[in-house]
């Protein structure tokens, strides 16, 4: 006996070993990649969400004041509030100024591991073109008006502007005119048939529209008149409609899209912006409004109310009449003004059908 | 004369018998792992093709039109697939020059444009040609320059998307697409039970921010009754695929809305 058995029993258990280890192995490898896939498609997910809660947030702070004058085809980035967006993700957001006037909305997220999403809308602004469009004269009425006494309506002439126009804006204005109706005159009257768009709203805007985004909703009576708080403009405050008159005022810029349900009076005072009223519009004594003024009834004013911008009044209820020292003067700069400022229009407004375009 | 050790009967059936239960056991954990592994490769199949149309769908419908873009039937979804947008840049001969960015250069042969009009609407137009142009406007990074006929110039800025006329379908198994009168083009492997699975839009009156269509898919030849899923065992899904673009969307309405 030379002390050596032959046995086959290591070599079958390393044998098993090995295949078992090799399956384990497999299921190891599977249950890896399983689990890389499950990952990225989580850092996908994070990536989009991350870019299309930004475009959410761009649009909720849109103001549309420093976006007006980009040039078709710009492209400026954007800050975004930062609450709701994933912080340890890099976010970019821009804005490119489009036609008619849209803007097109692009944010591009990277997660930490390097996945990128793009998201893409499409809001739409609002051009002050379109929306003088619907003021075509000093007085636009759905029939012939009532001028009594020393009541006065004045067009605009661009190669003699009156005396109270102001110099600084005026090419701006002009030009205004000129893009809305192809040339910067405008008559003193017009009757505009009724069952035409001319009093259906403003620009784009329909009548429940402005009664939806309006800065006020007045209705009653009221005294006009800035109103302060700390040293600023208390722009709650009722009956205060910005402060046309006094460029030192801090209500001087606040010019609010205002919408009035019924009927409205103004007893006096001095106010600026956008003026809806669904009703008949009243104006006594000293009462002085600069912007466009749409009115779906009629427009009653007297003893020394003034107009600066322009009227148009559907006259749904009877003549719109003027009377004693009441005087309406198409003023573009006034038009051009409000339409510029008023917080209303300044917002992101969504398209109807597509807001939200693929991005590549 | 030598004395040789050799083996007696009993060592040699001791030693049979204890090789038979090594090699059964050993088999037996062979066998139930490789039939574990061959179980979770299958359910790694499943989870793939339940997860790439998802992902593929998901994508596709998240910013269509579901009033122009989309048309969902039991196995089948119909829709614009964009591939592209492209913004105006200038006109050159009656055709548009344009800044373009897709997932791949436009083709006439199959591709359509959407001109997106001042509210957000627009139709579709044929895109006749397209070549690629050298200079004529400043590009951004990832755009290239092209020139497009579309039958008519449009304005400096006009955004236009670039889109293919497709449709989803559950048949023979997998997930396909069909990208016009062609063929239906398998995505996945055939590994669905496509009787049990199916689309169906969000009905109507939903939320706005549950627009869109919901999914189910079933896995195909599953058997072991003993397995976690939603339908009869085998595996299975549901999912709502979200459209970003509802009726809910708000925005400006048509010019000339009614009066108060």
């Amino acid at each position: 006996m030379n002390g050596r058995r032959d046995g086959v029993a290591l070599i079958l258990t390393l044998f098993a070993l090995l295949l078992l280890a090799a399956l384990a192995a497999g299921l190891l490898s599977a249950s890896v990649q399983s689990l890389q896939i499950a990952e990225s498609v989580e850092e996908s997910f994070r990536a989009r969400t991350a870019a299309e809660s930004a475009l959410r947030a761009a649009v909720a702070g849109w103001r549309g004041g420093p976006y007006r004058d980009m040039a078709i085809g710009e492209v400026r980035a954007l800050t975004v509030a930062s609450a709701g967006v994933d912080p340890n993700l890099a976010v970019r957001v821009e804005a490119e100024r489009l036609a008619n006037p849209l803007y097109l909305l692009r944010a591009r997220a990277t997660t930490p591991r390097g996945a990128v999403a793009r998201a893409a809308l499409v809001i739409r602004g609002f051009g002050a073109a379109e929306l003088a469009a619907r003021f075509p004269a000093a007085l636009a009425t759905g029939g012939p008006a009532d001028l009594r006494d020393r009541a006065r309506v004045e067009g605009f002439d661009a190669s003699a502007p009156p005396p109270s126009i102001d110099v600084a804006c005026l090419a701006a204005a002009v030009a205004l005119l000129v893009e809305a109706a192809g040339a910067p005159d405008r008559p003193a009257q017009l009757v505009v048939p009724v069952d035409s768009q001319g009093f259906a709203g403003i620009g784009p805007l329909g009548w429940d529209d402005l009664a939806a985004i309006a800065d006020r909703t007045e209705s009653g009576s009221l005294l006009l008149g800035p109103r302060h708080v700390d040293g600023g403009c208390d722009e709650a405050a009722a009956g205060n409609w910005g402060a046309p008159l006094d460029p030192s005022d801090p209500c001087a810029a606040y010019a609010p899209l205002i919408f009035a349900p019924g009927d409205l009076r103004i007893l006096g005072g001095q106010g600026q912006g956008i003026l809806v009223v669904a009703g008949d519009l009243r104006l006594e004594d000293d009462a002085f409004f600069a912007g466009p003024v749409l009115v779906g009834g009629r427009v009653i004013a007297g003893d020394s109310a003034r107009i600066a911008g322009a009227i148009a009044a559907a006259d749904a209820s009877g003549p719109t009449t003027l009377s004693g020292d009441a005087s309406v003067v198409f003023d573009p700069c006034a038009i051009l003004r409000a339409f510029n400022a008023a917080p209303a229009l300044g917002r992101a407004l969504r398209p109807g059908g597509r807001m939200w375009v693929p991005a590549f | 004369m030598t004395v040789r050790a050799g083996l007696s009967l009993l060592e040699l059936v001791v030693a049979l018998a204890f090789f038979g239960l090594v090699a059964g056991g050993v088999y037996g954990s062979v066998a139930a792992t490789e039939r574990a592994g061959r179980m979770h490769a299958r359910r790694l199949e499943v989870a793939e093709a339940f997860r790439t149309t998802v992902a593929v769908l998901g994508a596709e419908v998240r910013y269509v039109d579901p009033a122009a873009d989309l048309a969902v039937a039991p196995d089948s979804v119909a829709l614009r697939a964009f591939r592209g947008t492209a913004i105006v840049c200038g006109e050159v001969g009656g055709d548009v020059r344009v800044r373009y960015r897709g997932l791949r250069d436009p083709d006439p042969a199959k591709d359509s444009v959407i001109v997106v009009g001042a509210l957000g609407d627009g139709g579709p137009v044929a895109l006749a040609a397209s070549t690629s142009e050298a200079q004529g406007c400043a590009v951004l990074p990832g755009e290239s320059l092209q020139r497009w006929t579309l039958g008519a110039p449009y304005p400096v800025g006009t955004l236009l998307l670039l889109f293919e006329s497709g449709s989803y379908h559950l048949a023979t198994g997998a997930f396909r697409y069909r990208r016009g009168a062609g063929g239906r083009q398998p995505i996945t492997g055939s590994v669905l039970d496509v009787g049990a699975s199916g689309f169906a839009p969000v009905p109507t009156g939903a939320a706005a921010s549950e627009e869109g269509l919901t999914l189910r898919l079933t896995a195909s030849g599953w058997t072991d009754a003993a397995s976690p899923g939603t339908e009869g065992g085998a595996p299975g899904i549901r999912r709502r695929l979200g459209v970003l673009n509802g009726a809910g969307n708000g925005g400006v309405p048509a010019k000339g809305g009614g009066r108060p």
